[in-house]
């Protein structure tokens, strides 16, 4: 049996009103969506969600890693390969990027599927991420939100099973982004209501079910992704789906529309209140449309300490204003700090990526003391060369001190004042390093829990560098 | 450990005024600190027999900055860099190649020039990985400024107005030097109440950016009457370089950050070499490296003038103001006088220097009796800590 054995998910925890946003044209829209920090992205996102769904589970021994998005921060390097590594997969792991598509999260979920079946992986990886641009106040922009979602898939301890697949592919154009632009391009809707997503949704939905042997009475939530509100409430109409009932609550006034990232981040949601022999039926939309039916398991309730979407909606900080959205997006120029960077280079990171990337600690062989960086003499008992490497980033965290640095600027990857902090690792290892999303300073309290979080660093030349921070636990 | 007590004397110093020098260049700063010193010492270029040159940043390479701005020629010149203990360092190698016997008359040089940058703060050195690139020097501190508190139980207000008491004394008393980068007074309230610049530290908790040099002429003690009258003996050096790097993300569980290690081991080399028991009796003025004003109050404790945890009551006592038992940064200190960090360890030197000679005028101590400097690089974690103990001459 196939399915999903373990769910994560991570939403940033900005939030912006469509009122705050309206404000500059005098539009406006209900509830609000979620915004990614200025240190965040795609990649960073998946990461965290990664982190979210392993949560327990060895991550040496999962098999691949496949990352859907379009907003990947590269248009040629592979964001999954980034994450395998930040996150200690093992070296085979198969590790794959899907993009360009709004439906390229379920899409991965039946590409993962089909190796664990086929035999060639027993467990993979499905993470969905993404941080897109709308043109600044744009319809798009203002529905849009940010967010992440990571499904391990295997054939062992399933809490999901996977009962069916179907799939209908098309050339509809409603959204896209050419290659050499920033923001989601949109036709009138008058035409792509008409002829996109409605009907294409009914169609897909209806000829899935007969293929699956299924009604509508069968099935306990319906789960799939929309451009907005309105559109999503018609599907289920439509198909003649209880509204009340029967249909996964969308989002849209709580986070927003999280492009390839949203059906399966609505997928986590279901997840997180789902009991044994609920059926769950998943579509995703964008140039067809993907439709997955799910049978919920006995095991559910063992996948349940995660932060997950609803988890990670309930703790957040609003933005005040539009304007600060822009500047956590880059929307526009700052001054650029009047000092030249230093930038180590990538030979630099490369050889240290055991302890700057991966949070690797050196363990002295001979006395057990621990140390990060990697340390090749110890400092307690001048052993030389004479360590194991452990892992820091499962450990639990809490505060040794902190500040908030006002004078020091990255403009690319800071929303000012800049936090530090230094940490103490459960292990015994303590570290010092950026603390992000830490809300306001005087709140902050020596000894109390952190935890580890994926972001952008400062640029180093034209390389965007990542790293990991530490964040309060949220 | 040898000691170099009595075997060298300083007998001429220097020190531009420090600030914001916008018509001096490296040039300018080097030659105006080192004529003053040539003619307090009675000495000339020909005197000269060897340089030793600190500087951090302000320089591209090797100890010729001084030569080149002197006209010395073809005479051993050496560059030395400690980080902010830099001129402690051209004053401590300086004094051992005399004490060794090398070289009979030496110039110990000490510059920064900060401004021309642009920037708020010093530039960081290279192969650093962006982990850990971040953040300005008060962070570094205010995080000690965090563990303080917490582990003395000092409430959040009561400590703020601590550290603002430091910065009110050292502006008070750098407001009496016509050298000092500011020289005005400052209120309790102006300093409680600065901008934050890396919390809980403020605009007053943080010395500034600064251009400047400073510099000494040492000389064999048994040779220096034949130039001056006037000198001081060289009575103890101390060095402490630590081992962490916070600057890699390296923190280790049993450091402490609200105690100064380095600057303790300093001291007592130091100590022991003069013969000091107790330093709070017998120093009798000190000139101590306030990068931060939470610096400054663990350097109290550090240094032995109190024990640990009672640095507050000291401040709330005055006994390191001017007319304390034993006033600490009689110029400013860093706070007041500025900080240009190849510079501030002679400067420290020059100070101490004429409050012996009872040249200090306004700022003078009653009984300078040993006046001990000292500089503290790095950040909390790894420190490159100097004392300077120097006396009367015989």
């Amino acid at each position: 049996m196939v399915g999903i054995c373990s769910y994560g998910a991570y939403v940033p925890l900005y939030r912006l009103t469509r009122e705050e946003m309206g404000k500059l044209m005098g539009t406006g829209g209900a509830g609000e969506r979620s915004v990614a920090g200025a240190d965040e992205d795609a990649l960073t996102m998946a990461v965290d969600a990664i982190l979210d769904c392993t949560k327990d589970i060895d991550r040496e021994s999962i098999d691949g890693l496949i990352n859907a998005s379009c907003s990947s921060p590269f248009a040629e390097k592979q964001l999954a390969a980034v994450a395998a590594s930040a996150l200690d997969f093992g070296d085979n792991t198969m590790t794959a990027d899907v993009s360009a598509s709004l439906r390229a999260g379920t899409t991965a979920l039946m590409m993962a599927a089909d190796a664990i079946k086929a035999g060639s992986a027993k467990k993979v990886i499905v993470s969905a991420s993404d941080c897109r641009l709308g043109w600044p106040t744009s319809p798009q922009e203002v529905n849009m939100g940010d967010g992440a979602a990571a499904l391990l898939l295997g054939d062992n301890g399933v809490i999901a099973s996977i009962e069916g697949c179907y799939t209908e592919t098309s050339d509809f154009t409603d959204l896209w982004r050419p290659a050499t632009d920033q923001f989601v391009h949109s036709w009138s809707d008058r035409f792509t209501l008409a002829e996109g997503y409605p009907p294409m949704m009914r169609k897909a939905i209806s000829a899935a079910m007969k293929k699956f042997g299924v009604t509508p009475e069968d099935i306990t939530k319906l789960v799939y992704n929309a451009p907005d509100a309105r559109s999503h409430g018609g599907v289920a109409g439509a198909l003649k789906f209880d509204a009340k009932t029967q249909v996964q609550y969308p989002l849209f006034n709580e986070m927003g529309n999280t492009g390839a990232a949203f059906p399966l981040m609505l997928l986590v949601a279901a997840l997180e209140q789902a009991k044994a022999g609920d059926t769950l039926l998943v579509a995703g939309y964008g140039d067809g449309v993907d439709v997955i039916l799910l049978k919920v398991t006995d095991q559910i309730e063992k996948a349940r300490e995660r932060h997950g979407v609803l988890g990670y909606l309930q703790s957040k900080k609003m933005l005040p204003s539009y304007l600060k959205y822009l500047r956590l997006r880059h929307l526009f120029h700052v001054e650029p700090a009047r000092y030249t960077p230093v930038t180590p280079g990538l030979a630099q990171l490369w050889r240290e990526r055991d302890s700057m990337f991966k949070l690797h600690a050196s363990k002295c062989n001979q006395c057990g003391w621990i140390d990060f960086p990697i340390r090749r003499i110890c400092p307690k008992c001048f052993s030389k060369d004479d360590y194991t490497q452990v892992k820091l980033l499962d450990q639990k965290v809490t505060v040794y001190s902190f500040s908030a640095d006002t004078v020091a600027v990255i403009a690319e990857v800071t929303d000012p004042p800049l936090g530090r902090a230094i940490i103490d690792f459960e292990g015994g290892a303590r570290v010092e390093l950026e603390m992000t999303d830490y809300g306001n300073i005087e709140d902050m309290k020596v000894g109390q829990p952190m935890e580890m979080t994926f972001r952008k660093l400062e640029r180093q030349g034209d390389v965007a560098a990542y790293g990991w921070k530490c964040k309060p636990v949220r | 450990m040898g000691d170099i007590k009595d075997k060298v004397a300083i007998i001429g110093m220097g020190c531009t005024q420090f600030g914001d020098l916008w018509n001096k260049g490296v040039s300018d700063l080097i030659i105006d600190c080192c004529y003053e010193a040539y003619e307090d010492a009675g000495v000339g270029p020909k005197d000269i027999e060897a340089v030793f040159v600190g500087n951090v940043s302000s320089s591209m390479w090797t100890g010729a900055t001084v030569t080149e701005a002197l006209e010395l020629d073809k005479i051993p010149a050496t560059r030395v860099e400690n980080n902010c203990a830099t001129a402690a360092e051209a004053l401590r190698v300086g004094a051992f190649s005399v004490a060794a016997g090398m070289y009979d008359t030496v110039l110990c040089v000490g510059f920064e020039k900060l401004k021309d940058y642009g920037s708020g703060a010093l530039e960081m050195p290279g192969g650093l990985h962006p982990i850990t690139v971040v953040g300005s020097a008060p962070s570094s501190f205010s995080k000690s400024a965090i563990r303080y508190f917490e582990q003395y139980k000092i409430p959040y207000d009561k400590g703020k107005e601590i550290l603002a008491k430091i910065a009110v004394k050292n502006h008070a008393n750098g407001a009496l030097h016509p050298k000092a980068q500011f020289r005005r007074p400052i209120t309790l309230e102006q300093a409680i109440n600065a901008p934050i610049i890396a919390w809980p530290l403020g605009l007053f908790d943080c010395c500034p950016v600064t251009d400047g040099a400073s510099a000494a002429i040492i000389t064999r003690a048994d040779k220096a009457k034949s130039y001056t009258q006037d000198y001081c003996l060289i009575k103890g050096l101390g060095l402490s370089v630590g081992r962490i790097d916070p600057f890699k993300g390296k923190f280790r569980p049993d450091v402490d950050i609200t105690f100064w290690d380095e600057t303790w081991v300093a001291a007592q080399q130091a100590y022991e070499q003069v013969g000091i028991k107790n330093p709070r009796q017998e120093i009798g003025s000190a000139e101590v490296h306030d990068c931060f004003t939470i610096t400054e109050l663990i350097i109290y404790e550090s240094l032995g003038f109190c024990p640990r945890g009672k640095g507050p009551e000291e401040v709330e006592a005055e006994s390191f103001a001017l007319k304390g038992d034993l006033p600490i940064n009689t110029d400013g200190g860093l706070k007041c006088f500025g900080h240009p960090v190849g510079a501030s360890g002679l400067r420290m030197i020059y100070e101490l220097y004429n409050q012996q000679l009872g040249r200090a005028g306004e700022r003078q101590v009653k009984n300078p009796k040993l006046g001990l400097a000292h500089s503290q690089g790095g950040t909390p974690g790894m420190f490159q800590a100097s004392v300077t103990i120097i006396g009367p001459r015989d």
